[in-house]
Parts: structure tokens; C-alpha cells; sequence
């Protein structure tokens, strides 16, 4: 029988820098997680991503053990550097920030594409281009 | 230290955003949790637990002020609920992870008992290590603990000297002590794993025998001038890519020739890597231990020619 899962916890924190402060701690200490075993395996896998936000998820089985993969990094991270920008509009319909072109947004399609519900490369470009444009990111062609 | 909690139960559409908006303002990251769907099998996505934690100083009041605007402009598009704000102080998730901190027997002859419970005297006819790991790492439930404890084990002889490069939790220190070193060197480049060190010799009545210094190889090499002593067994349990570095910066001449060398933290796949370039170094590969994933490597120093 599988083992039964208990909760799922994304972590997105900086790659190689995971320690049990906040937010790491008190999200991982009260499912009964080794915090120090979780940091150093998360470190060891991310060590050449140091500066990227790389998202690591977490499942924690009804018996107290774990297991967590390695995600990519949020799109609005990508969109933000491809556009070269500190951060998002924060009213994206009147004011844009930056702009990317088509070929940026394939890259971050491709990049994406397995962690997305999309079922072609057009679908998950269709999404981050939604994405651009809630953080007022102008698309050109 | 302590944080203010932002936190926000979203739908799966609005959770990225939120935690787009929050990892601006937190420097530590964002945590967002799922509950399973009702198979406990898969991950339901209707309800998303959004957190992050702000430093409590004095950008506090600005940065709460700009997340809760960045929550309104984007309740405009899809409609949140009020976010909840918290203090908190750091003791209390340290303390909550220590309450599933539980004594782990090691290899043959070592348990690792945390220093907060009752010793359950010499239980199991073992070596009883008390541990307070504190931040430090070294809690002897990874793998990589283990192994470099089983592989020290087997390689120490009463009387030698051994020295500990990224001494950590000093856990590895402290067994060398109580396995019968003579005298144990240990290094870290982090003053917090210097503290944990001491404070674990001390609470192991072994601190007379173990000396510890902030630092890496030079440090570990001014010790040994200082013990009048050379090192017999070197235990390095860091990284793979830390460990590749140390091999080019000398690490091989913090071990006497003829002496022993175990590297942990090291990777199945990263395990060929780190054996090529010890032999540049003149350490020949005497064994492979491997737990999961995880591999310990043991060498030998070759005597000079």
C-alpha cells in the first residue's frame, strides 16, 4: 500500500542558502521533519544555482518520513530577469515595468514546460504570457 | 530575532501571484502549503496556505505597508481574503523540531542521544553521545553523519590524532574523543559550529581532548604546530564541491603520510570526481561506504617517494 501523504510544503528560497530560520523552520519543524537533513540535502542539490530561487516541494508521509523534489524557478522570477527588472508593476494594467520578446518567452516556456499543465510549448507560452502581463511585462513579437 | 507572519489561504490560481508578491518583501523565502486531496495520494490545489516572514526592524511597518497594498491591487483582479499577521519569536520552531529529535544508535558501538532528554545510561551497551546540534549540522540522522561515524569506527586507533575539517555539530569530534583519541583538532568556518563544538565536548567530558578553531586548512595546519602533533585520520563530512576545492588548496597536507583521510557529503554521482582529483593530491581510494544516495570516501596518504 502507498504510504499516505500528509501535506505538501513548496518551499521558494535561494538555492545552496537553506538554514532552519524562517520561513524553512516553522513550516518543516511542526510536520516533525529533520531540518538540518532537509537544508544540507537542498543545499547539496542546489549548489550550482547559487542566486536562483529554486522552489523545492515537499511530501510528508502519515509516518513522519519525507520526501522533496526540485522545481524550476517561479516564472515572474524568469520574466523579471529576461526583462531585466527588480520587480512587477504593481498596477499592471496602467503602468509597465519592462518588456520581453517572443523568443524570452519560449525560453521560459521551455524551462517551465514540466513543471506546467500545458500540453504543447504554444499552451505554456500562452501562460507566461498571462504572467508577463499581470506584472506589467509588455510581450513584443 | 524575531518575525512578523504574513500569511494567506489563496485558491491555486491566486497562490503564485501571492507568493510573487511576499518573496519581494522577504528575504528568507516563501512557504506554501498544500493539504492532500481526499485519496491522500495527490495534492489538492484548492487551498494554498501562503506564509512568509518579515524581519522585525525598522523597514517592518513600510514593508507590511507595501504587501498589503500589492494584496489589494491584486484583489482587484481576483478576490482575497484578509491576510493574518503574527509574531514570532525563533526559539519557537527550534524547539518544536527538537521534540522529534529521538536517541539514534550509529554503526557499532555509538548512540546519539540528544542532550535534552534523560541518558538512558549506556543503553544497549553503546557509546553514548550526547548532541545539542543547535544551527549547526551533524545530527547523526543524515546519512553522511553516519557514514563518517561508521567509517571512524573502524579506522580509529586508541591513541591517535584525528582532526575534523567542518566540525559542525562537533558530533564527529566528540565521538573520536569518546572512541579513544588522543587528541581531536577540529576546524569550521562557521564561529556558530565552534560554539556547538565546545559546548558538545564539554557536555561529553571531552573537552580537554578536543581543541577547536575558526577556520579551514590553515587553521587545522596551525593547530597541529600548536599540538606539536600531526594528524593520523582526517574527517571531512562537507559537500563534494567544498571538498574538491580543500583537495586543490592542499588538503592532503593535513594528514601525517601514511595517514587516513574519510571525506564525506558526497553524492553517488559526484563520488569519481572527487577520487581523480584526490589522486591528483597523492590520496589513494582505500574504500567506498554508501548509504542512499550518499557516499563516504576513505584514503590513504602515500608516503613520500
Amino acid at each position: 500500500m502507498a504510504k499516505k501523504l500528509k501535506a505538501v510544503v513548496r518551499l521558494q528560497i535561494e538555492a545552496g542558502k537553506a538554514n532552519p530560520a524562517p520561513p524553512i523552520g516553522p513550516a518543516l519543524a511542526p510536520h516533525g521533519i529533520n531540518l538540518m537533513a532537509f537544508c544540507k540535502e537542498y543545499n547539496a542539490r542546489t549548489s550550482s544555482k547559487v542566486g536562483e530561487i529554486i522552489p523545492a516541494e515537499i511530501s510528508i508521509y502519515s509516518d513522519g518520513s519525507f520526501t522533496f523534489i526540485l522545481k524550476t524557478p517561479p516564472t515572474s522570477v524568469l520574466l523579471r530577469k529576461a526583462a531585466g527588472v527588480e520587480k512587477g508593476s504593481a498596477e499592471p494594467n496602467r503602468e509597465k515595468v519592462g518588456k520581453v520578446t517572443r523568443d524570452q518567452i519560449r525560453e521560459i516556456a521551455e524551462i517551465k514546460m514540466r513543471d506546467l499543465n500545458a500540453v504543447d510549448i504554444e499552451g505554456a507560452m500562452r501562460q507566461i504570457e498571462g504572467t508577463a502581463r499581470n506584472m506589467g511585462i509588455v510581450v513584443e513579437d | 530575532m524575531s518575525w512578523l507572519e504574513v500569511s494567506l489561504t489563496v485558491d491555486g490560481e491566486s497562490a503564485e501571484a501571492v507568493a510573487d508578491l511576499f518573496q519581494r518583501h522577504a528575504p528568507g523565502g516563501v512557504a506554501l502549503q498544500m493539504e492532500p486531496d481526499a485519496s491522500g495520494e495527490g495534492r489538492a490545489e484548492r487551498r494554498v496556505l501562503v506564509s512568509a516572514y518579515l524581519p522585525v526592524d525598522d523597514r517592518l511597518e513600510e514593508k507590511r505597508r507595501s504587501i498589503e497594498e500589492g494584496l489589494w491591487y491584486l484583489s482587484r483582479i481576483r478576490p482575497l481574503p484578509e491576510p493574518i499577521f503574527r509574531q514570532v519569536e525563533d526559539q519557537d520552531w527550534e524547539e518544536a523540531w527538537k521534540a522529534h529529535y529521538k536517541p539514534v544508535p550509529v554503526g557499532r558501538k555509538l548512540l546519539i542521544h540528544p542532550v535534552w532528554l534523560e541518558a538512558e545510561a549506556e543503553a544497549q551497551g553503546r557509546v553514548v553521545i550526547l548532541m545539542d546540534p543547535g544551527q549547526a549540522f551533524g545530527t547523526g540522522a543524515h546519512p553522511t553523519t553516519r557514514l563518517c561515524l561508521a567509517a571512524l569506527e573502524d579506522m580509529l586507533e586508541p591513541g591517535m590524532v584525528v582532526g575534523d575539517l567542518g566540525c559542525g555539530s562537533g558530533i564527529l569530534s566528540v565521538a573520536a574523543a569518546r572512541l579513544g583519541a588522543r587528541q581531536v583538532l577540529a576546524v569550521d568556518v562557521d564561529p556558530l559550529a565552534v560554539e556547538a563544538t565546545l559546548r558538545n565536548a564539554q557536555a561529553n567530558g571531552v573537552a580537554q581532548r578536543v581543541q577547536v578553531r575558526e577556520g579551514g586548512l590553515q587553521s587545522l595546519l596551525a593547530l597541529q604546530e600548536q599540538a606539536g602533533a600531526e594528524v593520523q585520520l582526517l574527517l571531512a563530512n562537507i559537500l563534494a564541491k567544498v571538498l574538491l576545492h580543500l583537495l586543490d588548496e592542499g588538503l592532503s597536507r593535513c594528514v601525517a603520510p601514511g595517514g587516513r583521510v574519510v571525506m564525506s557529503g558526497v553524492l553517488e554521482e559526484q563520488a569519481q570526481g572527487v577520487v581523480e582529483r584526490a589522486a591528483q593530491a597523492g590520496l589513494d581510494l582505500l574504500e567506498i561506504r554508501r548509504e542512499q544516495d550518499w557516499c563516504a570516501l576513505a584514503f590513504y596518504r602515500k608516503l613520500a617517494p
